[in-house]
């Protein structure tokens, strides 16, 4: 389904990133940690249905995650996949009846 | 409308520096920005070559250009626009846009895949430095795309648009987060034969972000000769990043005092300050900056991230450990709080003001094109930073703008371009935001505001503003409408010395950071309700036009006034407090949208839509002007004068060096401006 196709991609695209950087301070949340997050919470939004609005705004945010992992902003990475992880936690987003959440196709 | 003031000598960095005494306003622009006394630009923004969703280019297409965009999508006509990107590195081709932006023909590219190919004219070749991630993860560093990908794109697109574009960053700061920098000098974009370089940007960014940590940089010859040797790339964390960043900050003093900025964004975010991690600001660290750079470091700037905000908080990309807990009026609580940690510098006679820039990234949900957002707004789609029009407007006159402290920031089209906010006491010797007014004690104080209120703002959203359903108001959310004006004022008690015991204050995260009271003095001194200002309609298409002046009495010592203005009526329930203060923002989110047409990607309690993302910000809508300082006739004068003096003189000092190697000034004018 669209909804979820944008995102696979750059899934994929990301989740080889390598880093060379020095390694940041104790304190400072590393690569590891990052990539431990964005798998706990993906595995989250996979439990919901497909078409769950919450599952799409988790997978947009994880998408992020790995997005902020690509510029070494490690702590940014967590902060988004925590914020996946909330979005299917307390199901924020729910479509009511009849209704459907309008995004432009890259086709469109 | 505004007095003619000072005869105005357009020679060189000085005169730019008058300009804040407000020449006629028919002097200013050119084309249908003839007439603003303003200008609007945006300085934080984001593109793939680090964590944006969009191309550097689309990005400044969507900011600076009219109309549509070819793909669909408003163009949002900036006046000016600084690429304000991360420091660091990034692993994408940011001539391409991210497959999440769902642009026509645009996926996700890595630098892996294009190295050696031209690609709108550019070709990398290679990256360069100490060697960063492999494949698709291999990861240009960000002094590399500094030079070779974002400036190019800056000289083709100022070409195209004919506006002052600039290639700024926000720099991931040593022991704290980030903060917005830009060093114009060298950068001539606009020059068709020597359109100069961003290599004294891209230098900043090599020697100082800490996310930066190649430890070669570009090298001048086969044997590896670094060009900018000497890095430190060990003291990036908590206390001794700190002193790492105040390093940064002197670099600019000493070399670009003039041509440079240094101004800490979305300062609340991640808690106090850390003397062991990075992260967040206290005041000590403001002052230290502003010491340290007192013609570079004379600010802050609010979060951005306006759309973020959901049912339990995070507007501003704010959460609860922030300080101050989330955002007020979408501003953070530094600048938010009468009283609080913004009004504790002004309290001190520092030259600090604030700011406003989108922090664009993407639009969360949707894809670029399409009219909402759950994240982020694009660059002058919802924030506009105003700085005075010079006429001959160049990126040099951005720099002093901001510098001077004559510039406003608004949300969500609150107001227009053409706000006068000035006093005087006799005559006509009125003074603007950033000016001194010296004063006799018991002179009468003349304080005037003129401001016009659009008739239309970018809200994709003509249904009435929930916000205000609750207490009778029916206000469509695309048509600005101003409640009331607050005239702050506080008073100035000296500077605070380093080793005052109360030069450092403990901070706090979350609600007990909002608390922290930093200048006892600051008061509302005057709230205006615009049913109570001269209204003067200008058409269907201006909008509405309202002035209002109240005075003051001048007393025995000195204070300051600035002004801020909203939508929101006080007392307005889970919006403002009875005497008209923002409270925590997480609390529109008790407000339901109820009308039809309340859009499917809000959040939902209950299967009921709550007020958030961008139906949030703009339902929450404020500006903030910078203030006007007041002293009495033979007191000391105030820090804000003497750095003022102090550029003025080192603006006089670049005009006698620049008139002294005027032969030769095309290879030697890396200290002035874009002349076009």
């Amino acid at each position: 389904m669209y909804l979820f196709r944008i995102t696979i991609c750059a899934f994929g695209l990301l989740a080889v990133l390598g880093s060379a950087m020095a390694a940041p301070a104790s304190e400072e949340p590393t690569r590891e940690d990052c990539n431990a997050a964005v798998a706990e919470a993906r595995a989250l939004a996979a439990a919901l249905p497909p078409d769950h609005l919450s599952r799409y705004f988790a997978e947009r945010h994880l998408h992020q995650a790995l997005v902020e992992a690509g510029n070494g902003e490690f702590d940014e990475c967590i902060d988004m996949a925590a914020r996946a992880s909330d979005e299917v936690r307390e199901r924020r987003h729910e479509l009511l009846p009849g209704e459907k959440l309008k995004v432009l196709g890259a086709h469109e | 409308m505004f007095p003619s003031g000072k005869t105005i000598l357009l020679t060189a960095a000085s005169a730019s520096l008058a300009l804040t005494q407000g020449a006629t306003a028919e002097e200013f622009g050119r084309g249908e920005r003839r007439g603003n006394p303003y200008v609007a630009g945006d300085m934080h923004n984001h593109n793939t070559c680090t964590d944006g969703s969009v191309a550097a280019g689309y990005t400044i297409d969507r900011a600076v250009g009219r109309g549509s965009a070819s793909a669909g999508g408003n163009n949002f006509d900036l006046d000016w626009f600084t690429l304000g990107n991360h420091g660091g590195s990034g692993n994408r081709d940011c001539r391409f846009s991210d497959t999440s932006a769902n642009l026509p023909g645009q996926t996700t590219t890595t630098w892996s895949q294009t190295l050696g190919q031209t690609i709108d004219g550019v070709t990398i070749s290679s990256l360069k430095g100490t060697p960063n991630g492999s494949g698709t993860g291999a990861q240009m560093w960000r002094w590399q795309s500094i030079r070779e990908v974002e400036y190019p794109t800056i000289v083709n697109r100022s070409a195209q648009y004919d506006k002052v574009l600039i290639e700024g960053l926000e720099w991931i700061a040593p022991g704290h987060e980030h903060v917005d920098v830009a060093v114009i000098t060298g950068q001539r974009p606009m020059h068709r034969r020597k359109p100069g370089n961003a290599d004294k940007m891209a230098e900043f960014e090599y020697r100082f972000d800490r996310a930066d940590t190649d430890a070669i940089g570009p090298t001048i010859d086969a044997g590896g000769n670094q060009l900018w040797p000497g890095k430190d790339n060990v003291n990036n964390t908590g206390t001794a990043g700190h002193q790492k960043a105040l390093s940064g900050v002197k670099w600019l003093q000493a070399n670009y005092p003039l041509q440079s900025y240094v101004i800490p964004t979305h300062t609340e975010r991640q808690g106090p300050f850390s003397a062991t991690a990075n992260k967040g600001y206290n005041i000590e660290h403001f002052r230290d900056f502003n010491n340290a750079g007192p013609t570079v470091a004379f600010g802050i700037e609010s979060p951005g991230h306006f759309a973020e905000g959901g049912a339990n908080g995070g507007s501003g990309s704010y959460g609860t450990g922030a300080v101050g807990g989330g955002t007020y009026g979408m501003s953070g609580i530094y600048t938010a709080k009468v009283g609080g940690l913004w009004d504790g510098l002004l309290g001190e006679g520092r030259n600090f003001f604030i700011y406003v820039s989108s922090d664009w990234h993407s639009r969360g949900a949707g894809g670029a094109r399409d009219s909402f957002t759950t994240a982020d707004f694009i660059p002058g789609e919802y924030t506009k930073l105003y700085v005075p029009n010079a006429g001959r407007f160049s990126s040099q006159h951005v720099v002093d703008g901001m510098r001077s402290g004559n510039s406003y920031s608004v949300n969500a089209d609150l107001i227009g371009p053409d706000m006068v906010f000035r006093a005087k006491t006799r005559g006509d010797d009125w003074k603007t935001m950033g000016e001194t007014l010296v004063v006799r004690p018991g002179e009468k104080i003349t304080v005037e505001m003129q401001l016009t209120v659009p008739r239309e703002n970018n809200a994709p959203y003509s249904f009435n503003n929930p916000l205000l359903v609750p207490v009778g108001i029916k206000q469509p959310l695309n048509k600005p409408s101003l409640d009331h004006v607050d005239l702050i004022t506080g008073q100035i008690t000296g500077v605070v010395a380093p080793d005052a015991p109360n030069y450092a204050v403990a901070n706090a995260a979350g609600t007990a950071g909002a608390s922290i009271v930093y200048n006892p003095s600051a008061t509302i001194a005057r709230q205006i309700p615009a049913t109570q200002m001269h209204r003067e309609h200008r058409g269907d298409r201006d909008g509405v036009r309202l002035t209002f002046t109240t005075t003051f009495t001048a007393g025995t010592k000195p204070f300051y006034i600035r002004a801020r203005g909203t939508n929101i009526p006080n007392g307005t329930p889970n919006v403002s407090d009875t005497a008209g203060n923002p409270l925590l923002d997480a609390n529109n989110a008790q407000v339901s949208c109820t009308d039809p047409a309340c859009p499917t990607h809000l959040e939902t309690v209950n299967g009921a839509k709550k007020v958030t993302h961008d139906v949030q910000a703009y339902s929450n809508a404020w500006f903030y002007a910078n203030p006007i300082f007041v002293r009495p006739e033979g007191s000391p004068k105030l820090l804000v004068e003497t750095n003022a003096e102090l550029a003025r003189r080192l603006g006089q000092r670049a005009d006698n060096d620049h008139d002294h190697d005027h032969h030769d000034h095309d290879d030697h004018d890396d200290h002035h401006h874009d002349h076009h």
